[in-house]
């Protein structure tokens, strides 16, 4: 409706025709409108039947049908009691009047149906408020909506369960997201992404209102005239992609990255952004104030993350085995069979400075070698536990067990040897699965990693939150497994592998969580190559990290691809 | 109840002298069916509450005695009653003293022709309003009924709940502006898929 040839004052105007305030200076600006613009007229005309029909029906609720023997006897005495002249009858200034005579040809046409038409039932009229509506015709406009939750990044909401990537999300329900991004499909093609801290509602299959956060919306061809509410204006979308800022006073900020929006704040007091432009609104205040623009404020995609993973469930659906995963790798999902990874060895390990615990986990009914445990193979429930850590991480070089080294100057933590050299490409390069409980951090336990090796430019990472935690829904439940411990704290690989040890059962139930890494992070050049890495725990709690699995990425065959980070 | 009983019941009211019984039924078949269209063009022409509501009753029944004038075969019940209206709101804009809210007759005869022009498609577009309304939030339904059944007035309900009216007034313009874009992409896409 709204064309950028209707003057910008006209929708405010017809709103205080609507609600009764309009001054004798509007009218007379409503009537030059009228007059001249052919568009505003058309505007003015669904207006005013909107109006109408609102009233309409819900006076038709409001009104109770009459029994009908009196109703013809009430019909021609309302049409008899009704003046023909010019001069205002007082009695007929109330709306009760109106109302009751057009109750009254309503009611007789109800109780005549049979000889006339049919009147819509009052249960079928919309607006009947007198029961709230029953969760089962709620579940129907639901699954009428089809919005659905395209992708999830590390989300977390506040007294909910983060639900999958493609599981349909919930309209008229305020949607609190306390951490990470999500990104919402709606029917008709527009896509939403929000930045956590974020309060949100569906309000329909191409409307959200967001109460507080950031949102970044791109409406392609087909889904123009997509809207965002705030609390201080109403964003419509004419193609385009744009973001919204929302702060705890209802501040608002649009930023236009393509195309064009409109906004409008108060009684539609109508604003035009384009490509470029930004702006910013206060609640109940009609103006809109400029600001710089920003097309950082714009996300086009999420991070690039582990997405998902997948693997030999037993009848519980625990988890024993990786056979496939899915990582976004600079935007893009990539799927790889657990074939198509690079396998990584344990060759050296020491948890100097830590209390003896458990270092291998196994399958019941093992029947292999300690060795094997260190190897590459694409069981969750084998391998080398709890290396050592240091609270920052460790920049010099790696002190190996060696002829005259002193296990005292041994560096904590693991020597990971990939079966190739991993190459630096977009987005993440390689995968590490820790197993977990609820007792454990949520988030994962934190670790630091760095090249063997470090050369010029590159540098230790930390990572202290996994792609994929404890509450992320693509985590998963665990096969049981053993333990063993040792009553010493192990220094070398050598060490774990002859020292006694004693078999331990665990109690708690068990998830396997996981992370990406991108090799950039330790500033590693864009296709540069790295064989070896060292890992340490983050030695800030008493939980260290329970590497299960480990595995490079294959190299991207599109050659030349951008690093998004 | 048969049609029979309620004549029966409703003879004393019944006037001869304005026409058959049968040319009332049929009037009463009209106008029921265009009544709230008709309501909504005289309300588009004079776009006050009380004074609508007036023309629309004088127009009832001036719409009954000149019944006898409509010919089916030349035009529709609706611009014919239409027309009359027209006629009905002019006069009474003549006759006005206040001239706060009456529109220059040029201008009613230009709202009155686009107007019929649209008229087509408005019981289709009541049916899509009513699909929008479901699908409203409940919060906003709710503010539909407090500016809409009468039973409070916007005023009222802004002293009870300690709002601002112009905060409620904004809310329910948003609601209003929300429900006619739901209204044309509706029936945009109506048109697309055919």
């Amino acid at each position: 409706m709204v064309d950028e040839n209707i003057p910008q004052k006209t929708f405010g105007l017809i709103e205080k025709l609507c609600n009764e305030s309009l001054t004798s200076e509007d009218h007379a600006e409503l009537e030059a409108i009228l007059a001249q613009n052919a568009k505003a007229r058309r505007l003015y005309l669904r207006y005013i039947e909107l109006h109408t029909n609102l009233k309409r029906i819900h006076l038709r609720t409001a009104v109770p049908a009459p029994s009908g023997v009196s109703l013809m006897h009430a019909v021609m005495s309302e049409l008899r009691g009704t003046t023909l002249s010019n001069e205002r009858n007082p009695a007929s200034h109330s709306r009760t009047q109106w109302r009751r005579l057009l109750g009254v040809v309503c009611s007789l046409i109800v109780v005549s149906a049979g000889l006339w038409w049919n009147q819509p039932k009052p249960e079928n009229i919309i607006g009947n408020r007198t029961e709230p509506p029953d969760s089962q015709s709620v579940a129907v406009l639901q699954d009428s909506q089809e919005i659905f939750l395209h992708q999830e990044a590390g989300a977390i909401f506040y007294r909910e369960e983060t639900p999958r990537a493609g599981s349909r999300l919930k309209t008229h329900h305020q949607y609190s997201l306390l951490e990470g991004q999500i990104e919402i499909a709606f029917p008709r093609g527009a896509r939403v992404i929000l930045d956590s801290p974020a309060f949100f509602e569906l309000l329909s299959e191409d409307q959200v209102a967001l109460s507080y956060g950031n949102c970044s919306v791109h409406a392609p061809a087909g889904a123009e005239g997509f809207e965002v509410f705030t609390p201080a204006t109403q964003v419509i979308d004419r193609g385009t992609r744009f973001s919204v800022k929302v702060d705890e006073s209802g501040l608002s900020e649009v930023h236009v990255i393509e195309g064009l929006v409109e906004t409008f704040q108060g009684e539609f007091d109508r604003t035009e952004l384009s490509e470029g432009e930004a702006k910013r609104y206060r609640v109940d205040e009609q103006s809109a104030e400029d600001v710089p623009f920003a097309s950082k404020s714009y996300r086009r995609q999420l991070p690039d993350r582990l997405m998902s993973f997948d693997g030999e469930t037993n009848n519980r659906g625990e988890i024993s085995t990786l056979s496939r995963l899915t990582v976004s790798r600079g935007g893009q999902p990539c799927e790889y069979e657990f074939e198509e990874l690079i396998g990584c060895d344990v060759v050296s390990f020491c948890e100097r400075g830590s209390p003896p615990t458990a270092n291998f986990v196994f399958p019941k009914n093992y029947e292999g070698t300690l060795e094997e445990l260190s190897l590459h193979d694409n069981s969750f429930l084998t391998g080398i536990l709890n290396p050592g850590g240091t609270k920052k991480p460790h920049i010099g070089p790696i002190v190996l067990p060696g002829p005259g080294v002193s296990k005292a100057d041994l560096t904590p933590g693991m020597t990971l040897r990939f079966h190739e050299p991993l190459v630096n490409q977009a987005g993440p390069d390689l995968v590490i699965f820790d197993e977990q409980t609820a007792v454990h951090p949520l988030s994962g336990d934190a670790f630091h990693l760095r090249p063997f090796e470090m050369t010029s430019g590159m540098k230790p990472m930390t990572v202290r939150k996994y792609d994929i935690g404890m509450l992320s829904p693509e985590s998963r439940p665990m096969v049981v497994f053993d333990l063993l411990r040792s009553d010493e704290t192990i220094m070398t690989l050598d060490d774990l592998f002859r020292i006694k040890l004693r078999n331990s059962t665990v109690s708690l139930d068990y998830r396997v969580v996981g992370t990406a890494v991108d090799l950039s992070d330790m500033g590693i050049p864009l296709n540069g190559q790295i064989q070896e890495l060292f890992l340490q725990d983050v030695h800030d709690d008493e939980f260290r990290i329970d590497p299960v699995l480990i595995a490079g990425f294959p190299p991207i065959k599109e050659p030349n691809r951008k690093k998004p980070r | 109840m048969a049609l029979g009983m309620m004549f029966d019941c409703g003879a004393e009211a019944f006037d001869e002298s304005l026409g058959s019984r049968e040319s009332y039924e049929e009037f009463l078949s009209l106008f029921s069916r265009s009544r709230d269209r008709l309501y909504a063009h005289i309300f588009a022409l004079i776009p006050h509450e009380a004074d609508a509501e007036d023309i629309f009753q004088r127009c009832s029944i001036l719409l009954w005695r000149k019944f006898q004038e409509f010919d089916p075969d030349r035009s529709r019940f609706i611009t014919w009653a239409c027309g009359i209206a027209l006629y009905e709101v002019k006069n009474f804009a003549k006759t006005q003293r206040r001239s706060r809210l009456t529109f220059q007759p040029e201008l009613m005869e230009q709202i009155a022709a686009d107007r019929l022009s649209e008229e087509e498609g408005e019981s289709e577009r009541m049916e899509l309003l009513k699909d929008c309304v479901e699908s409203l939030h409940p919060r906003e339904r709710d503010l539909l009924h407090i500016a809409y059944d009468e039973t409070s007035t916007m005023k009222e309900h802004a002293q009870n709940s300690g709002q601002s009216l112009q905060v409620l007034y904004n809310r329910l313009a948003k609601v209003r502006r929300t429900l006619l874009a739901c209204v044309e992409r509706k029936l945009s896409r109506r048109d697309f898929h055919g």
